[in-house]
């Protein structure tokens, strides 16, 4: 009995590594909306964001006085960051068959504007969002942050 | 000289005030708003030692000089000011919509070949968009036939809207025949609502 049990967890495991292997590959979502001087940063590498471009784990999006983006991620959270930020995708897992999985973003500085998606449906600590002094922890759905403390 | 001095000191003085006093709204602030139907839902702001939980229209919380989270006041104004631009690049909010088939077969019942303009109309209106089709049948017919026959009937959708100018690539398709019932039946039974297709616009 336990061996099965062994078995099935390891088939179940497997599976869901599987799904977030292509995931990965597919990129975690994608530029809607840019305007004015908008980057993203990728491997050390920064590269103008241009609409259609494809988001990955572990990208920081960058934007000037002039700048926005607008993003829609695979689990349909959608956000937007606005003039003079910074924010690094740190974690995005979303398996699409549970709709279940994580989501941790890190605005160093500017604004965001966020209308949450599946993931923050699955659970209270699946989305979160940081601030260089306090966490976000988001269960639903509309909100806006921002940080302004790069002068202190 | 005089009218530089004295717009020297008046700089002085706003130096100095904005060094000394908190600014209002901290230097991490969160607000929360409804949502397009009016409702709210709720975030949590934590230091690692206290947090504030914002659950109404406009309830916002803000981290102090001193880096704790607390409750602060804010106003439609502020929003205004401070994410005018923020909230104006949201993109265009991701929405589903279900069409539904005659029995046993990859076409349209008469009203859903009304909603589908709507979804056309939805995709075209977008500046970047992204569209999933997972077809779906009732519990009549063997498994194996449902299958092809869910991805039939995405298929059909997929290829009315490559017709109408919606790019191919960024259509994806699905079919999960009758393992996602919409109505729960029993196997063999005939009924409308699991007839269909799902897109997700995004």
């Amino acid at each position: 009995m336990m061996i099965w049990r062994g078995t099935i967890l390891a088939i179940a495991t497997l599976l869901l590594w599987t799904v977030q292997a292509n995931a990965d590959t597919a990129g975690i979502g994608k530029f809607r909306l840019v305007s004015g001087e908008s980057y993203v940063v990728r491997d050390g590498t920064r590269s103008k964001a241009e609409v259609g471009g494809v988001l990955h784990q572990k990208d920081v999006i960058e934007t000037a006085a002039d700048g926005s983006v607008g993003v829609t991620f695979n689990d349909n959270t959608v956000f937007s960051a606005g003039p003079n930020s910074s924010v690094s995708m740190e974690e995005f897992e979303f398996n699409p068959v549970t709709l279940k999985g994580s989501f941790l973003a890190k605005l160093g500085k500017g604004t965001l504007s966020v209308v949450s998606g599946d993931i923050a449906r699955g659970s209270p600590k699946a989305m979160r969002i940081r601030t260089p002094s306090a966490i976000l922890g988001v269960r639903g759905t509309r909100f806006l942050v921002r940080v302004n403390e790069e002068k202190q | 000289m005089i009218q530089r001095s004295s717009k020297f000191a008046i700089l002085l003085i706003l130096l100095l005030s904005a060094a000394c006093t908190e600014p209002r709204l901290g230097k991490s602030l969160v607000i929360v708003l409804p949502d397009e139907s009016g409702k709210v839902g709720a975030v949590e702001f934590n230091d690692g030692k206290n947090k504030v939980l914002l659950n109404k229209p406009l309830a916002a919380a803000k981290v102090t000089t001193a880096g704790k989270v607390e409750a602060v006041a804010v106003t439609q104004k502020d929003v205004d000011s401070i994410f005018k631009k923020t909230i104006a690049s949201l993109p265009v909010l991701p929405r589903r919509f279900r069409l539904y088939f005659k029995g046993d077969s990859a076409a349209l019942t008469e009203d859903s070949q009304k909603d589908f303009e709507k979804v056309f109309s939805d995709i075209a209106s977008r500046q970047a968009y992204e569209v999933e089709v997972t077809g779906h049948t009732d519990s009549v017919g063997g498994t194996a036939y449902n299958e092809k026959l869910s991805i039939r009937r995405a298929d059909a959708i997929r290829e009315k809207l490559v017709a109408r100018g919606i790019k191919a690539n960024l259509i994806f398709v699905y079919g999960r025949g009758e393992w996602d019932l919409l109505v729960k039946t029993k196997n063999n039974k005939h009924e409308a609502k699991n007839r269909r297709v799902e897109i997700m616009v995004r």
